[in-house]
């Protein structure tokens, strides 16, 4: 695999999603079928055999070399390809260096680099205690890709590059999209099959679109080309929410989660406009020569810069350079909120459910959803740094994140439609995830980002499976499908559980080692109060999650059928994914496991997913205080853990399960217990007071009041149709001067031989008075 | 080889000539008429593109360039010659025309022939105007064409096409009476002189930096009214709304941006001093320029929100992308102490892209928004619903169409939006902030109008329209692939505007 299959892995897609577009509706839903899922698999593949490339490149050494010797090692090594040249972005005021990668063992080289005078001894250092060893330049990643496809544009000192970056965090992305998004495409051919050819066609023309999108938002190196993948998806989602356009409610869901999404995509635009002022400032005083732009590699430079020459006296108004850093990141986590449904802008996911469910399951809980979290890990070298008014940005990033997982994780309990109870779950497990990377601990957010992927990618195919059965969305209208649709019910139960966090499950260790870093964090010296608050608000959340997961899976497979007609279980299409996605639910779980419940032997395979990552995010205070063994905070946690997922488990098996469904489903609650549920239910009344009874109308309102009234009477009625009136008045009434009468045409001539003259005179100095006041104001 | 063809006069001259030949057809044979103005506007739309690839962008400069004697008398001549900014404009113009004459295919049936010809003869005024090198050339084109567009209105138009054409007319004369003046100044103070280099060569020298306020105030407002620029923009929507098609089409995508060109080609080399100058002790020209320009931004979206009427719509969607586009070119003058001229350059270069870019997107809308009042009749958009399911292809195209509008990565808008912001943001934060909200009030206008005409339920005549003709497809298909083209591959179109512009902003580097 060579890096030039980067561009490939998203071409892939984007070819699939074309082919579709032109000839799928000609060529009927076989071919369709055939285009639409390969495209998304190969794109696995490629994937799959790039992750073994950058495995065996962990274990690459990387030599640094000067410019003349770059030629030398050119013609000497040229033939062999064990080796490879690139270009890095030096961290703290170096500038741009070439570095030459070697593959493991690098003895032959060393020896071979010697005798050919391409390393000086001199140049060799001694690290560890190891024997000679070649400079480790330690901010280069060795198991990192970067591809130049090109440039986009270049105006002035900025430059915008089609430049990808596959690393670790990136190639887990790049898997989770691929494989559970080919799942999600085998899974839809059975799920869509009723639909018309046309219908179908262009239903995976977008769901290949978005592949292509999300893996653009995901390789790109520069903050530009993230956010074309950004707002990518953003138009796919819009797209796909909207897919049924006939309907009227699914076109305004669709143009309510764009509009949304965009306000949060200000907020990343206003973010990078910061980081370019602040790119440009650190160009200026010669970081990286006279070029500057949104490379991920070059806004690293900035960190040490912005300290230094921060204090810019043209953006006072922002103070110093860190806390320039610090308004970026907060309207870069604007944007977060937007893309991720956060509060205060989570108000579009519930409503995005208007989609096909595959969408839900993709789209709007696997991949999409999570790219705020993924940005703030990709940028955590400028979060780690970044401060508004004092306060750390991350701070404000786990707040928000501790206060959306309890809202919407409250709300999730009260909704009857089973895709919302879904929706809100996933809103509050992204806060979940927030919370971690508010919290530093970037690795645990990923770790929970991808184990979520599986539960929730599982449990929104499930509920697609039941609703395709039951033909409503309604669960007051299920219960008993576990004897209709054993393998839905299987698979939908190892979801459920996971989601959860039932122990041993994947959910159980994801979401505990978030709370783990929040509840260490609060043991650390000096931690603010709010670290204990939102621990327990994460307890209390998991609480919450256990409880409506149960509700979920007791309303829809146990007690009796309520509905009507007879539901099925679906075609292998549909359950085959369900249980490769159930399996990846449990099995994800190895990719977390934490150290205490590891033996000796395979210690190194504890928490390896996070760990793996330290190599590329910034590193969590708590893992500096995790150095020294102090088990018994992680043993608290799990505990802790433990007691609330398989208490509140067990309180909804016996306790709510021996409930008739009509009380579960909270269709006759009586006094505080119903206004408490429709306050629930209406997710806060958030959406209806700042929404629908708040910006919306008070948007139209006042367009529509400034357009009649200003506009139309004021403006153009008034003003300008006036000039004109007064123009044909005052014509009319020149027009009697020219009477034809002599004596009249005198009186005029006489007055005109008095005042033109006088006001020849007077002209001048008016004149300059009157440009001495309008526009000498400046001068004096 | 080439220096002995003279390709700006052919440009000029093709459709020129092209009117007379038009007269040699027969008034009975429309088809005929149409095809051969397509033909012209074709071979025209060729002639142009050697200006584009023989530009010598090492060079810089104004290339191709022509002196004639004309009115020898009092000074002026038939100069014409181009640099980066007006190549790109003339290119954008040649290739629209033969996109207007598709979009006029089936909706204009009534004096066909003396339709194209005006069309033609608006083509050859439009060029004129972005190749003129001569003040007084330069004044007569930009009046000229103004004479196809009052017919293309008050005899094409709607119901109310007269009214909007007087409006139109008589809007656009006022500001042709300041430039006049302002031009009849220069002529005496910069040494009884029209030719633009000379002018340039004495300029800002010859005026005092309080003649420079005023002759700046006249220029100001006449290609503020050309552009326009909040609050003399009322003539637009009704013209819009009257206008035929095509007559959109042209309006929206070149006419529109001559007061754009007039504001980079006059008012920033030659008025520096006049611009900075606070009035009254109160703010700057500038100033002023750069906030009714962000105001506008806000202004003509809240506008677009309001409007019932689809047309009217897009005529305010371009209030909006304008104010932008107005306020990049002015905010570098607003930075005070702290002016980056890397901004400032990089302001005006996406100001200038986002002239062609929102040319393309919103020629598109409108030529959608014709294609849906041939088969509707009506462009209300409360009458109009659901049209994705008779008509795909349209859809497709206004979604594509729409996308654009609101700067979506990947299409011109998006690059020219970007480079505006960027350049404005390093010299004047609070004015890119709100310049920037277009972002989010663009989607809402016009998410929102393709959410009430493409998508919902299908009902009544909706159900029967048509879907796109072989004949629209040839005009919106380039149209829409342009956009791609110009978003992701912006290098060749900017490379030949930098000389141009930083020679614009290294005037005030210093």
């Amino acid at each position: 695999m060579t890096t030039s299959t980067i561009p490939l892995l998203i071409l892939v897609p984007f070819l699939g999603a074309m082919l579709n577009a032109f000839f799928g509706r000609r060529f009927g839903k076989s071919f369709v079928t055939c285009i639409g899922v390969s495209a998304p698999l190969i794109a696995f593949v490629m994937g799959a055999a790039l992750f073994g490339d950058l495995r065996q490149r962990d274990g690459m050494t990387i030599v640094q070399l000067d410019a003349d010797l770059q030629r030398q090692v050119a013609e000497q090594f040229g033939a062999s390809a064990r080796y490879e040249l690139v270009t890095v972005h030096g961290a703290h005021g170096s500038s741009e260096r070439q570095v030459l990668r070697v593959e493991e063992p690098y003895e032959g080289f060393v020896s071979y680099a010697l005798a050919n005078r391409l390393i000086t001894e001199g140049e060799l250092e001694t690290e560890h205690g190891a024997d000679a060893v070649i400079a480790r330049a330690g901010d280069v990643d060795p198991a990192a890709l970067t591809f130049e496809l090109g440039n986009w544009f270049r105006v002035g000192g900025f430059e915008v590059n089609f430049a990808f970056l596959l690393d670790r965090i990136s190639i887990l992305l790049v898997l989770v999209i691929t494989g559970i998004g080919s799942l999600i495409h085998i899974y839809s051919t059975g799920y869509m099959g009723d639909r018309p050819a046309g219908t179908f066609a262009r239903f995976f023309t977008y769901l290949n679109l978005f592949v292509a999108a999300m893996l653009v938002l995901v390789l790109g190196k520069d903050l530009l080309l993230m956010f074309v993948g950004w707002e990518g998806v953003g138009m796919c989602s819009y797209l796909l929410i909207g897919f049924d356009y006939g309907d009227k409610g699914n076109a305004a869901c669709g143009t309510k989660a764009f509009v949304v999404n965009r306000i949060g995509d200000l907020g990343f635009v206003l973010g990078m406009l910061c980081l370019v002022v602040l790119g440009r400032q650190a160009a200026l005083s010669g970081v990286g020569g006279d070029v500057f732009s949104l490379d991920v590699e070059f806004l690293r430079t900035l960190v040490g810069h912005g300290a230094e020459h921060g204090a810019a006296a043209a953006h006072g108004a922002h103070g110093g350079g860190t806390s320039m850093i610090g308004v970026a990141c907060l309207l870069l986590f604007i944007g977060a909120t937007g893309k991720s449904a956060q509060i205060p802008l989570h108000i579009w996911l519930p409503d995005a459910m208007a989609g096909p469910t595959p969408v839900s399951a993709l789209i709007h809980a696997a991949t999409m959803v999570t790219a705020g979290i993924y940005m703030i890990t990709r940028l955590s070298f400028l979060f780690e740094h970044a401060e508004v008014f004092g306060v750390p940005v991350l701070g404000i990033v786990a707040v928000i994140g501790g206060l959306t997982a309890f809202c919407a994780g409250a709300a999730a309990i009260a909704q009857d439609d089973i895709k919302r109870v879904l929706a809100y779950s996933t809103v509050s497990q992204l806060g979940y995830m927030f919370l971690g990377v508010g919290a530093a601990a970037y690795g645990a957010a990923v770790f929970h980002l991808v184990t979520h992927a599986f539960f929730k990618a599982l449990l929104f195919l499930g509920a697609g499976s039941v609703i395709h059965a039951c033909h409503s969305q309604s669960m007051s209208k299920m219960g008993g499908l576990r004897e209709y649709m054993p393998w839905t019910h299987k698979t939908m139960m190892i979801g459920g559980f996971a989601l959860a966090g039932f122990p041993l499950l994947s959910g159980f260790f994801s979401k505990d080692l978030i709370l783990f870093h929040v509840l260490a964090r609060s043991n650390m010296e000096g931690a603010h109060w709010l670290w204990p608050l939102l621990y327990g608000m994460g307890v209390f959340t998991a609480a919450l999650t256990a409880l409506y997961s149960m509700r979920l899976l007791r309303l829809t497979f146990y007690g009796s059928y309520r509905g009507s007609g007879h539901p099925h279980e679906s075609p292998w299409v549909m359950t085959v994914p369900l249980q490769i996605l159930a399996l990846g639910a449990i099995l994800a779980s190895l990719l977390g496991w934490p150290k205490l419940f590891m033996w000796s032997g395979i210690e190194g395979y504890a928490e390896l997913l996070p760990h793996s990552l330290h190599a590329v995010v910034a590193g969590s205070p708590v893992d500096r205080m995790l150095e020294e063994p102090k088990h018994w905070l992680e043993i608290l946690g799990l505990g802790i853990g433990t007691l609330v997922a398989v208490g509140f488990c067990v309180l909804g098996f016996f306790v709510l399960w021996n409930l008739p469904p009509s009380e579960i489903a909270w269709e006759r609650p009586v006094g505080w217990m119903r206004r408490l549920r429709e306050f629930l239910f209406r997710a806060w009344m958030y959406d209806e007071v700042v929404n629908k009874q708040g910006a919306q109308p008070a948007v139209k309102q006042l367009s529509y009041s400034l357009w009649r009234w200003f506009d139309d009477k004021t403006l153009d009625q008034g003003l300008v149709d006036g000039m004109g009136r007064v123009g044909v008045e005052l014509s009319h009434m020149t027009r009697a001067a020219q009477s034809g009468r002599v004596s009249s045409y005198l009186r005029w001539f006489a007055m005109g031989a008095v005042v033109l003259p006088l006001l020849a005179i007077l002209a001048s100095p008016l004149f300059s008075l009157l440009t001495a006041w309008f526009a000498g104001g400046g001068t004096h | 080889m080439v220096e002995g063809i003279p390709l700006l006069e052919i440009t000029i001259l093709i459709p020129l000539l092209g009117v007379l030949f038009l007269a040699w057809i027969p008034e009975d044979d429309p088809e005929a008429t149409r095809s051969a103005t397509l033909a012209l506007s074709l071979i025209t739309f060729l002639a142009s593109l050697p200006l584009y690839f023989m530009y010598d962008v090492e060079a810089g400069g104004y290339q191709f360039a022509r002196v004639y004697d004309w009115l020898g008398p009092i000074g002026a001549q038939f100069s014409l010659g181009v640099d980066g900014i007006s190549v790109l404009l003339i290119v954008l113009t040649t290739f629209l025309v033969p996109i207007a004459v598709l979009a006029s295919w089936k909706g204009i049936d009534k004096r066909v022939k003396s339709f194209h010809a005006a069309l033609l003869l608006m083509e050859a005024t439009m060029i004129g105007v972005f190749a003129a090198r001569d003040l007084l050339l330069f004044f007569l084109f930009f009046e000229v064409q103004l004479v196809p567009m009052f017919l293309f209105i008050g005899v094409w138009g709607g119901e109310d096409r007269v009214r909007a054409a007087v409006k139109f007319f008589l809007y656009t004369a006022v500001g042709s009476l300041l430039m006049l003046a302002g031009i009849a100044y220069l002529y005496v103070k910069a040494g009884h002189t029209f030719d633009m280099t000379a002018i340039s060569a004495a300029m800002p020298g010859a005026l005092s930096t309080s003649e420079q306020f005023w002759v700046c105030l006249a220029f100001l407002i006449a290609f503020g009214i050309k552009v326009p620029v909040f609050p003399v923009h009322t003539w637009l929507p009704h013209a819009h709304v009257q206008a035929p098609t095509a007559g959109s089409v042209i309006l929206a995508a070149v006419m529109l941006k001559m007061g754009g060109y007039g504001f980079v080609r006059f008012c920033l080399p030659w008025f520096p001093d006049g611009l900075v100058v606070e009035m009254g002790g109160m703010f700057s020209l500038a100033t002023l320029m750069t906030w009714l320009g962000v105001g506008g931004v806000v202004y003509g979206a809240l506008m677009a929100i309001a409007q019932t009427d689809l047309k009217k719509l897009i005529a305010y969607s371009s209030v909006s992308h304008l104010g932008l586009v107005v306020a990049a070119l002015f905010a570098g003058f607003t930075a005070g102490p702290g002016f980056v001229e890397g901004g400032h350059a990089r302001a005006i270069t996406g100001s200038v892209y986002q002239m062609v870019g929102h040319g393309l997107s919103t020629g598109a809308l409108f030529f959608l928004v014709g294609c849906i009042y041939d088969r509707r009749h009506t462009k209300k958009i409360a009458e109009l619903s659901g049209l994705a399911k008779p008509a795909p292809k349209l859809a497709t195209c206004f979604v594509i169409a729409s996308l654009a509008s609101v700067a979506l990565p990947g299409t011109a808008g998006f690059v020219g939006e970007i480079l505006m912001l960027l350049g404005m943001f390093e010299n004047n934060v609070a004015a890119a902030a709100v310049g920037a909200t277009g972002m989010v009030l663009g989607a809402v206008y016009m998410l929102w109008a393709v959410q009430r005409v493409i998508f919902g339920p299908t009902e009544g005549a909706n159900k029967e329209v048509q879907d796109l003709e072989p004949v629209e497809l040839w005009g919106l298909v380039p149209l829409l692939a342009a956009i791609f083209v110009l978003g992701l591959v912006p290098g060749p179109f900017l490379s030949r505007m930098e000389p141009a512009i930083n020679q614009l902003a290294g005037l005030y580097g210093g």
